[in-house]
């Protein structure tokens, strides 16, 4: 064996890592060469140094506001919150049933004239997945910076945020696209899901709430969602 | 109520029953993390980084033999760790330069302020090598010499080969031993 290998294992000697053939051979080599047998030394007192040193002071850290961010960052993700009213469930199913019929339209625009008669194909190509992608998140980016550039002091001065309208179309949006890049881009399909929270949460909220605007906008901030979706968009 | 029922009991959504896995994990995470970067803000930040992915992924953790949930929430914070210094390089402020440290001599026989010093140049020295180790060998040295994991146990938590993580803790310790040479002169290592 040569010397290179039994510099690895004068290491994981030190660590307790060789078993006893490994170790008697070591053993062996040393005593027959000066150069190993002096680094054999050299790192027993390096390994010595650094366990003298070992006891470093561990700082203390706030572990109930550690605990208070990841309770704002988990909190209502598991369950989604009713969509104007209507039970999850009932939203998920509307979604399905808008869906089928967007997809439909899209299968027989791109689709059919290129083909004979014949099974309708439900895949969509990844660039217009990409562009829709694209397009869906320049339609939120207002909602979203104004909620990011949103100070206690702004309260009561939102104009985005008032149009309920506006934002059940963009919570719709949001589902179709979801639905339809699942399985096939799931950076994509967490950004969605993290806008998805947003959204909702924007749509439940009360004017004069600071508290709840606050908390989303630490939740776009946390998330890194604008940087995530300028980084899709340029992929 | 042991740590599955707690956990299955998270995975239904019960914050509490979530806020006690913290309670229980949240030291040594933030160890690791500190350990790593040797920061206490971005410990803080891969501490919360790691418990949010956990707590996202919880419905795909599943309780076996050789994995429990303090080691699949080990596994998330040391790639928490590796993903957070991917992405804010290391704040080189946190290190003195070495050089700077005053130069101690390696005789035995210090007084109690001189050990101290060379305690410190010790560690000084340690951060500033770890801290421009590659960041797999920095976490496999991390975890061997600190935390206390044996080969086979980095092996699993990282997903590689022990000889991988073999190769990489002797590169790791290559590199400290060759930073350490001004310590301890090879002089003092002459065969008799």
């Amino acid at each position: 064996m040569k010397c290179n290998k039994f510099r690895e294992n004068i290491v994981l000697d030190l660590y307790g890592e060789l078993d006893n053939k490994e170790k008697a051979e070591l053993e062996e080599h040393i005593q027959a060469c000066a150069e190993c047998a002096k680094d054999y030394e050299y790192s027993k007192s390096v390994f010595q140094a650094l366990e003298d040193a070992e006891t470093e002071d561990i700082p203390e850290p706030a572990w109930d506001s550690n605990w208070g961010k990841i309770n704002l960052a988990i909190r209502d993700k598991p369950k989604p919150q009713p969509l104007f009213g209507l039970s999850p469930k009932w939203t998920y199913a509307a979604a399905g049933v808008t869906l089928v019929f967007i997809l439909g339209i899209f299968t027989g625009r791109f689709w059919l004239p290129q083909k004979q008669a014949g099974p309708i194909s439900a895949e969509l190509s990844q660039e217009y997945i990409q562009r829709t992608l694209a397009q869906h998140f320049e339609n939120i980016k207002p909602v979203l910076v104004e909620m990011a550039n949103y100070t206690a002091q702004d309260n009561g001065n939102g104009t985005v945020l008032l149009d309920k309208a506006a934002m059940e179309n963009l919570i719709i949006q949001n589902i179709l696209l979801k639905s339809l890049i699942s399985g096939k881009n799931p950076t994509a399909v967490q950004i969605l899901e993290d806008v998805d929270l947003v959204l909702r949460e924007l749509a439940n909220i009360d004017e004069g709430d600071s508290g709840t605007k606050s908390m989303i906008k630490k939740l776009i901030d946390d998330r890194e969602i604008l940087v995530n979706m300028k980084i899709l968009q340029h992929m | 109520m042991n740590e599955t029922e707690i956990v299955q009991m998270a995975q239904q959504g019960d914050t509490s029953a979530f806020r006690q896995l913290f309670e229980e994990n949240k030291r040594r995470v933030f160890t690791l993390a500190f350990q790593y970067t040797k920061n206490k803000e971005d410990a803080e930040d891969i501490l919360q980084e790691t418990f949010i992915k956990a707590f996202h992924s919880l419905n795909k953790f599943k309780a076996q033999d050789d994995t429990n949930f303090s080691s699949w929430l080990y596994r998330i914070g040391i790639n928490a760790s590796i993903d957070h210094l991917r992405k804010n390089k290391m704040k080189k402020d946190n290190y003195i330069d070495s050089d700077q440290l005053p130069s101690i001599s390696s005789d035995d026989g210090f007084s109690q302020p001189e050990h101290a010093i060379r305690i410190k140049e010790i560690r000084t020295k340690l951060d500033l090598t770890l801290s421009q180790l590659p960041k797999g060998q920095r976490m496999v040295f991390i975890l061997r010499h600190y935390q206390q994991l044996s080969v086979k146990e980095i092996a699993d938590t990282m997903k590689c080969s022990e000889g991988s993580v073999k190769k990489q803790l002797f590169r790791a310790f290559q590199m400290i031993k060759k930073r350490f040479k001004s310590l301890f002169p090879e002089d003092n290592y002459e065969m008799q």
